[in-house]
């Protein structure tokens, strides 16, 4: 499994490195064969911006192999759904330039605000795609604020591509907000070709001329596959344009709501959706919103992208909403809106119980692809049968064994030495008891003379086949099986021991001193009757 | 004063025309600063960048050090109208314009045929710019004078002693065949 290399971009000087330009300059490799996740993990400690821009170029990606650009939901530098200038993000005043660059096919971007400021002519844009013509490759934009500056003079594009696009490549766009856009999302694809796009949960809000823009030419060749939904434009001139849906190998679209007539869902064309501010660019859902709030489909099982979360990393649950921010109970507030002690109390503990359910998914995944790549290891040495058996036992079984060997050789030793239960007959022989008392005490102790020396008899047997296992003269199929009746003979044994040197001395003084006494005797046949009953399972008895 | 982050070793890239592009080569500036600047650990890492400031400049005059070369290959002309359903695109504007007005002209035939007249449809515009990226960087810093000095701390130099190499001096020898 790939090594995750996390460095950090702190724009207040704390960090690996104050941008993200020096971050890439700094990192950029062959990840493939340096067998490394490349991650930013982005912060700004004194709230400064970052001002760079970058171009992800240089690399050799794949889709275990891929570069990661993140703010940490779990702090403060990830934005809570809002602009937020204590929040890390790229803020630029680029005339025809772009922000963040991606020529890389496997590159994930979570949880930046990303701003180009310029206001007047020109292109400036947010996230561009330009692609080798790779095969495959896989980009995730998601949990993202990209916005522009409010003039209407420039096309301003929130995410570009085009030609460039690979035609087997995934483009997964989800729990985005993005305004004051010429273009939210922009794809033009003349001749070029297309790969497969999808757009989820997304809110697109005050863009002068589109919301969401399709153009795919006859001409144009790849996979062009499209996946809508669940995504919410609002205030937008044309809110959705497709030219050349005909031209689309697949067209899977639902639950897209738009204030005009264009989407592509007949039941959400011409909805007005109210958002908690929409003036000053809060576009977190109302709570009295009826057009968005519940009106989603449930995507927590898709098969192109599953997920279940929303920009604010609050969970979606029963029926989903449209658009990237999904309503809560305590109102769909940030934290800094809230009124009520309980609402912040529930976000808190919401927000706790997803980091914790982060960290352990995260372990749980770490640990489970560390076992795969375990077992991936021991599945192909059985390829090769003799040195493959003695690897096998060598991997799972040494330190185990060496261990039992040791408990089983100090077992067998100790009753060798220390508890002779023939002594024992011979004490409670000559002990001062009822002739009665003695025949009870010598028949339970005659059987448990011969249960042990079964058991220890069947544990030098196994004794003798993990010894040979380990020296390669003999394979067994599963040795587990030989551990486990080895393990339990040494309880067996231990029971015996028990019963050897502190219940049958406890019966000899008492005897000694109450003659008539047999509650003892009783609980001794009880005892032994259960080492039996363990013995008989392990086919002892 | 302005404080360059100058990259100090190779990238590189077994794809010529990505290794050209894409990666960072030893002397390019990386970013442009003001003096003080509070870099990163990795930033002053002496095996990965050398930091070198320039005095009489400010971050505006050195900033175009950091610009990735591109050239532009044509501007496109976008003509279309969503309502009936045309898109134009080409980089002849004449000819955009001529082959729009002859398919609104067929549309429209059409739908009259169908008993549907016509008289109100937008049209959208736009010229779009087409770049192609070239090369990481036009420019770059020749430190191999300071270098040893560089890598030990920040070295100070005036803006009039701050040698910059221009990649494309070739470029005049090239020729089309």
């Amino acid at each position: 499994m790939a090594t995750e290399v996390v460095k950090t971009v702190d724009t207040g000087g704390t960090g690996d490195y104050t941008s993200l330009t020096a971050w890439e300059a700094g990192e950029q490799k062959d990840l493939v064969t340096a067998d490394e996740i490349a991650v930013a993990k982005c912060q700004c400690t004194t709230g400064a911006a970052d001002t760079s821009l970058t171009t992800i170029d240089g690399w050799t990606t794949d889709s275990t192999h891929y570069i990661k650009i993140w703010t940490d939901p779990t702090e403060s530098y990830r934005h809570d759904g809002k602009w937020n200038t204590s929040a890390y993000r790229i803020e630029v005043s680029s005339q025809w330039g772009v922000l963040l660059r991606i020529m890389e096919p496997y590159v994930r971007i979570y949880g930046l605000q990303v701003y180009n400021t310029w206001n007047s002519t020109g292109e400036p844009r947010g996230i561009q795609l330009d692609n080798d013509a790779n095969s495959g490759g896989e980009i995730h934009i998601a949990y993202n604020l990209i916005r522009f500056g409010p003039t209407s003079d420039s096309r301003k594009v929130g995410i570009y591509t085009y030609a460039g696009f690979n035609g087997t490549e995934w483009l997964k766009v989800w729990n985005n907000i993005f305004y004051d856009c010429y273009a939210a999302m922009h794809m033009g694809i003349w001749s070029g070709v297309m790969g497969n796009v999808v757009f989820y949960n997304n809110t697109v809000c005050d863009c002068t001329d589109y919301g969401f823009y399709l153009a795919l030419e006859a001409a144009a060749t790849g996979d062009k596959t499209l996946y809508l939904k669940n995504n919410l434009i609002q205030g937008t001139m044309t809110n959705y344009y497709f030219y050349g849906a005909a031209n689309l190998s697949t067209y899977d679209h639902t639950n897209n709501i738009s204030e005009d007539a264009t989407s592509p869902d007949l039941a959400y064309q011409n909805k007005v959706v109210t958002f908690v501010d929409e003036a000053n660019d809060d576009f977190h859902l109302d709570s009295t919103d009826t057009n968005a709030k519940d009106q989603g489909v449930d995507l927590s099982g898709d098969t192109i992208l599953a997920f279940s979360d929303d920009i604010d990393g609050e969970n979606r649950s029963g029926t989903w909403d449209i658009g990237a921010d999904e309503y809560v109970t305590t109102g769909g507030q940030t934290y800094e809106d809230s009124i009520t002690l309980s609402s912040v109390l529930a976000q808190t503990q919401n927000r706790v119980a997803q980091v914790v359910a982060n960290i352990t998914l995260q372990q749980i995944n770490s640990m489970i692809q560390s076992a795969l790549a375990q077992m991936e290891a021991v599945l192909n040495l059985t390829k090769s049968l003799t040195q493959s058996q003695n690897a096998i036992i060598a991997t799972f079984a040494e330190v185990a064994l060496n261990e039992i060997l040791t408990q089983t050789q100090d077992t067998v030793a100790q009753y060798n030495t220390e508890i002779s239960l023939s002594s024992q007959l011979s004490q409670s022989q000559s002990a001062s008891a009822t002739a009665e008392a003695q025949a009870v005490l010598s028949k339970q102790l005659q059987i448990l003379q011969q249960a042990t020396a079964n058991a220890v008899a069947a544990l030098e047997m196994n004794l003798n086949l993990i010894q040979q296992q380990l020296s390669g003269h003999i394979y067994i199929a599963d040795i587990s099986l030989v551990l486990r009746e080895t393990i339990e003979l040494i309880s067996a044994l231990g029971a015996i021991k028990e019963v050897a040197i502190v219940t049958v001395p406890n019966i000899y003084r008492t005897l000694k001193v109450q003659p008539e006494s047999r509650e003892l005797l009783v609980q001794l046949e009880d005892r032994i009757i259960k080492i039996l009953d363990k013995l008989r399972k392990i086919n002892i008895q | 004063m302005a404080e360059l982050l100058i990259k100090a070793c190779d990238a590189t890239h077994e794809n010529k025309i990505k290794d050209l592009r894409g990666c960072y080569k030893k002397g390019y500036v990386v970013v442009v600063k003001p003096d003080g600047w509070k870099w990163g650990k990795e930033e002053l890492n002496k095996e990965k960048f050398y930091i070198l400031r320039v005095k009489n400049a400010d971050v505006k005059d050195l900033e175009y050090l950091t610009n990735n070369h591109e050239i532009e290959l044509a501007t496109e002309y976008v003509k279309e109208s969503p309502v009936l359903g045309i898109h134009v695109s080409g980089v002849n504007k004449t000819e955009v314009e001529n082959e729009f007005t002859k398919r609104v002209g067929k549309v429209l035939s059409e739908l009259k045929a169908f008993g549907l007249d016509i008289n109100v449809y937008n049209i959208n515009e736009y010229e779009q710019t087409i770049r192609a990226p070239i090369a990481r960087r036009r420019y770059k810093v020749d430190v191999s004078a300071i270098e040893n000095n560089l890598k030990k701390d920040i070295v100070e130099i005036d803006l009039k002693d701050l040698k910059i190499i221009d990649q494309r001096q070739e470029q005049d020898k090239w020729q089309l065949k």
